[in-house]
């Protein structure tokens, strides 16, 4: 009995309960391009001041590693939490797998991503469009009746991959189609980024995905699912809390990487 | 593709853990001691047969209430001197064989009654006797209380982690105005005693739906009404509650932690018996009508009426000690600039629940029985808050959550029991029992900035339901003195619906599903030599869902070291088809529905159980000390909060399985004879859970509690029936939001998330309260009755059942949601 009693005290692997501050990755790696994408920062907690502020992991001795070769990454100047990789040796490659890794408070906080191929067989269906000029709400209600014609962009997608797409005027003044809305965003260069999606097309449709005349570049990316999973999950609601998704061991935030092909269109008047 | 499976007692004895090297040993030794002692049982048969003895008698009959007539279950048939004895059936038959005929007594013990010694005369061999027992609430005169009276509430030490409890007794237990058997058993070691809103049972870390609830025979699924404070069950319909804790013999299954075994009175044979009572929130009648001379008929009705009278003595009482804990925020900073205030909310709620049952005796070897409950809780949960934020509480945020639940449970049987001859007896029954959970919620809030107004609605609705269609067939065949061989089948059909919807299109979870169990067990309770009893025995189960054969060997055994000291074990294996699914909600308290496992989302339950134990006991007194351990698998929890975020269609991602461990020490010290009676009994335990998939470490189990103590006194002077209870429990776990950070996506855009806790690594302050009870018993005309006070919770303590939390504008809005505060209740009951 005495013996049976014992282990008792001694309880199951249960660590004791911190309430403490953790750190968070917001790191992206992009096929072709230097690592100068890292940031670094700690969660804020409810019961502590200033918590409206982001605290930044400064000074921090952080690690790309691929294979056995390990990076180390510098603060840039400026930029307090933004680390990048200042030597010329590393460049980010398709199929590689990457880990980053730093020690926080005893820990080792990690986290790896492998960089998915090239967008395969993208293709875009035109490369320019003939859209009217829109005046009028008459000429508004005509236009959204009537005209069917979309810009496809498509690409091979067997495995059921996660691709987004990044829709952006390239011109240095661009001009409305819809000229009653003009006033809103006059001057600016329109954006639309698409949701991950697994298809294997997605549609452009005049004044949804975009809505000005001239140039437009269009960046099919594919991602990792682990992007997917954070970008789904900023429909969090705190009222229905759940834990965000994160791919981080020891901590919070995202390390993906990358690959994509660009297309450009031009939308001219009708 | 699926690996064959192996089958879990196969898994005992491959596996190298020192602890299952420890079982292996335990077991095997187990099984040579019994089949030793069997050996050694019969030899020493033979040759006392050779050599010849004093006459001698197998005396068989059946144990009734002098008043009603009732026959009694469980009550303790003994020859005087000796050890030779017996317990009744659950129809209150009785074989005792090898009784001498020269100077013997038997004599007859139940709690809540007179013991009885009859002399045993030659005539009373191959005849059916029937022994009558007067019940001691029935004597309202002063009365000498002594060892041989059996007014204990409560039986512990019978067997191995069994109590049994008497419903006639529960006067004396302090209470919400209702006489509650779950508010007695709660007081027990090793069953948690601060669950006031428990859906039942916690017993030794197994949660209320690894607790098999029979009555009459047919499963009850749900079993207390509102906040637990009542349980589901009237104590005026019931006649004996058993409950066997842990290591229970293989003529139960279907759940892998205990099991509580409920007969229904079957009423008055002999007069037309009317009874009535009422308190400050429900009333209740009960009727026991004779029909004839071989039938008779019980009904008994409940209904709380709080919703109805709002105005009432309760309710003034009871805002008299809330009102600073009602709606509204209490402004409690935590720090900082940051306003994170607390809400407090108390539901309202009704409920009732009806019994019915109509017995018939064709003969004296027959019992037909027709038993009928249906009961349900409706609970209104709805409340609004405002509460203010900024540094001159410029902005607003007005809550508005309308929430509404009601569950419930109809249960039906049909039984007939007979008695072929003095060796063999057989029940069969047939059963229903179909339960339903639903609930509503709206949440709608409002944010109001200087500049801006924001709103958002949420809804949920869950609506469970669960229909289970069961046969059974049990025999006892008594072969000898020392042996008696039970066995039996059981084929039990299941259809478990499930749908979880959010704002009123988003499915979360669809389910409907069949299953099927289908049951043998054998064992033998052998008295193996005048110290040593042992009942061992095997369950074999075939569960149609996944196509397995599922074997849970068991055995248990006392050995009586000296008259007062006792030693005993327990060791069993448990599986568990049907599962209650703990559905976390971090934000508005965890909620749990009952879902058919199927081994891909959420498994098969088993656990091992293993328990020692020593006792001491003399006629007024009893020490005991039981230590436990249970290894728990295809445990269960569903969450939102690990969700994966692109929406499959599949439900399966949000499921979860893990494995347990509840492991404690019982320490009970009995007080059982005399004008004082009661109990000190304290529990030291841990429930410690892992799932892999929501946390990295083992965390503790949402009702782990390290300590728990209950005090437990009744006195009883005159007419007067006095009680104090005081439980303390040390804090349970809770999960809650921490912090916050952002994370900017490619598209430029910058979110907010917010970050969850260490799962239940938050512990809630201790719990405890203290209870008292005061019952004046009188005669009222051709009639009986009683009337009392009851004080729940004096000194008000606030005890937190859970926490709901919502983050809005950087702050944490918590709200505590209480249990009841200070309660005082009257009662009256009157019976003619």
């Amino acid at each position: 009995m005495i013996t049976s009693i014992i282990p008792l005290t001694a309880c199951e692997d249960v660590p004791d309960y911190k309430v403490q501050s953790e750190p968070v990755i917001e790191a992206y790696l992009y096929e072709g391009d230097p690592v100068d994408d890292i940031i670094l920062k700690k969660s804020s907690l409810y019961n502590e001041e200033d918590n409206d502020q982001t605290t930044y992991l400064t000074n921090a001795n952080v690690h790309i590693i691929l294979d056995s070769e390990s990076y180390e990454l510098s603060m840039m100047p400026g930029e307090a939490g933004r680390y990048e990789y200042t030597g010329d040796d590393l460049t980010i490659k398709i199929g590689e797998t990457y880990r980053i890794e730093f020690e926080h408070e005893g820990e080792t906080v990690h986290a790896e991503t492998t960089i998915p191929p090239l967008p395969e067989n993208g293709n875009i269906s035109h490369d320019e469009i003939y859209i009217p000029l829109i005046d009028t709400p008459s000429e508004l209600r005509d236009f959204t009746e009537s005209f069917q014609e979309t810009i496809d962009i498509t690409w091979n997608n067997e495995n059921d991959d996660y691709h987004y797409l990044l829709i952006e005027n390239i011109e240095a003044n661009p001009e409305p189609i819809n000229q009653l809305e003009a006033l809103a965003g006059i001057g600016e260069n329109f954006e639309y980024v698409s949701s991950p999606t697994q298809s294997n097309i997605f549609s452009l449709r005049a004044t949804v995905h975009y809505n000005q005349f001239g140039l437009h570049r269009v960046t099919l990316f594919h991602v990792n699912e682990e992007y997917a999973q954070l970008y789904e999950t900023t429909s969090q609601d705190s009222r229905d809390l759940y834990e965000p998704f994160t791919n981080v061991k020891n901590g919070l935030g995202i390390f993906t990487g990358f690959s994509s092909v660009t297309f450009y269109f031009e939308v001219l008047k009708k | 593709m699926k690996s064959p499976k192996i089958p879990g007692y196969l898994d005992f004895f491959r596996s190298k853990s020192i602890l299952s090297i420890y079982m292996k040993k335990t077991a095997i030794l187990f099984c040579f001691i019994f089949m030793g002692f069997y050996a050694h049982s019969l030899e020493l048969k033979r040759l006392f047969n050779q050599s010849g003895s004093p006459e001698k008698i197998t005396i068989s009959g059946i144990v009734k209430d002098l008043a009603t007539g009732e026959t009694l279950p469980f009550a303790n048939v003994f020859v005087v001197g000796t050890n030779n004895g017996t317990t009744t059936n659950i129809d209150g038959y009785f074989t005792l064989f090898d009784v001498p005929v020269e100077n013997t007594s038997i004599r007859v013990k139940y709690i809540g009654y007179e013991a009885k010694t009859i002399k045993v005369a030659s005539t009373m061999a191959n005849t059916n006797i029937e022994i009558f027992l007067t019940p001691t609430t029935e004597q309202l005169d002063e009365v000498v209380l002594s060892a041989e009276t059996e007014q204990q509430v409560v039986r512990f030490n019978k067997k191995v982690s069994q109590v049994a409890l008497s419903p006639k007794e529960l006067a004396s237990i302090p209470n919400l105005g209702e006489k509650d058997i779950f508010r007695a058993l709660q007081l027990l070691p090793g069953v948690s005693g601060t669950n006031e809103s428990s859906a039942g049972l916690y017993v030794r870390g197994g949660t209320p739906d690894q607790n098999l609830i029979l009555l009459d025979g047919f499963t009850v699924y749900h079993v207390d009404h509102f906040y637990g404070f009542f349980s589901a069950f009237n104590s005026e319909a019931l006649k004996d509650i058993q409950l066997y804790k842990g290591g229970f013999p293989a003529e139960f299954g279907g759940r892998i932690s205990s099991i509580m075994e409920l007969t229904g009175k079957t009423g008055n044979n002999n007069k037309f018996t009317l009874s009535a009572g009422a308190s400050l929130l429900s009333a209740n009648i009960a009727m026991e009508i004779p029909l004839g001379k071989k039938a008779n008929l019980l009904i008994a009705g409940r209904r709380s009426y709080t919703d109805i009278i709002q105005s009432g003595l309760y309710q003034d009482i009871f805002d008299l000690y809330n009102d600073d804990s009602s709606f509204g925020s209490d402004d409690q900073n935590m720090g900082g600039d940051f306003q994170n205030q607390r809400n407090e909310t108390e539901p309202t709620f009704h409920f009732y629940d009806l019994n019915a049952k109509l017995s018939y005796r064709p003969s004296d070897q027959d019992i037909i029985s027709l038993s009928l409950y249906n009961g349900e809780d409706n609970l209104d949960n709805s409340r609004e808050s405002q509460n203010t934020f900024g540094q001159d509480n410029e902005g607003s945020v007005d809550t508005n959550i309308s929430d509404v639940l009601n569950w419930g449970n109809l249960g039906s049987s049909l039984r007939w029991a007979r008695k072929w001859n003095e060796k063999l007896y057989t029940k069969t029954i047939v059963a229903y029992s179909n339960y339903f959970s639903k609930r509503d919620r709206l949440s709608d809030v409002t944010v109001q900035r200087t500049d801006s107004t924001t709103n958002s609605v949420l809804g949920i609705i869950e609506d469970n339901e669960l229909k289970d269609l069961t046969a059974r067939l049990h025999a006892e065949y008594q072969i000898n003195s020392d042996h008696m061989l039970e066995f039996g089948g059981q084929y039990t059909s299941n259809q478990v619906k499930y749908d979880y919807i959010m704002n009123d299109s988003l499915e979360i979870i669809t389910r409907d599903n069949d299953g099927n169990l289908a049951s043998l067990f054998v064992q033998d309770n052998w008295s193996a030599t005048s110290k040593l009893d042992l009942l061992g025995g095997i369950r074999v189960s075939h569960f149609d869902i996944t196509e397995e054969i599922y074997y849970e060997p068991r055995i248990s055994g006392t050995y009586q070291l000296s008259d007062e000291i006792k030693l005993k074990a327990a060791w069993g294996k448990y599986y568990q088809f049907v599962n209650r699914i703990v559905r976390e909600d971090v934000t508005q308290g965890s909620r749990d529905f009952w879902l058919l496992a199927n081994d891909e989302t959420n498994p098969i339950s088993s656990s091992e159980h293993r328990i020692f134990g020593i006792s001491y006991e003399n006629d007024g007194w009893l020490l005991d000390v039981e230590y436990f351990e249970k290894d728990m698998t295809g445990l269960s929890e569903f969450s939102l909060r690990f969700q994966s975020a692109l929406r499959s269609g599949s439900d399966d991602q949000y499921f979860f399985e893990g494995t347990g461990i509840a492991r404690g020490v019982e320490f009970l010290l009995q007080k059982k004879v005399g004008a004082y009676t009661g109990w000190l009994g304290y529990t030291l335990s841990e429930v410690v859970h892992t799932f892999p998939d929501i946390s990295d470490n083992p965390y503790y189990a949402l009702h782990d509690q390290r300590h728990e103590l209950k005090w437990v006194n009744m006195l009883k002077i005159g007419k007067w029936d006095l009680g104090a209870t005081w439980v303390y429990g040390s804090g349970k776990p809770y999960t809650a939001p921490d912090g916050e950070y952002t994370i900017t996506l490619l598209d430029g855009t910058t979110y907010e998330y917010v970050s969850v806790g260490d799962k239940n690594g938050l512990r809630l302050p201790p719990y405890h309260r203290l209870d008292l009870s005061a019952t004046y018993s009188f005669k009222l005309g051709g009639g009986t009755g009683n009337a009392g006070l009851s004080l729940f919770n004096l000194y008000n303590r606030t005890n937190i059942w859970y926490k709901e939390f919502e983050v809005v504008e950087d702050n944490v809005i918590e709200t505590n949601v209480n249990y009841i505060g200070f309660t005082p209740s009257i009662f009256f009951n009157v019976k003619f």
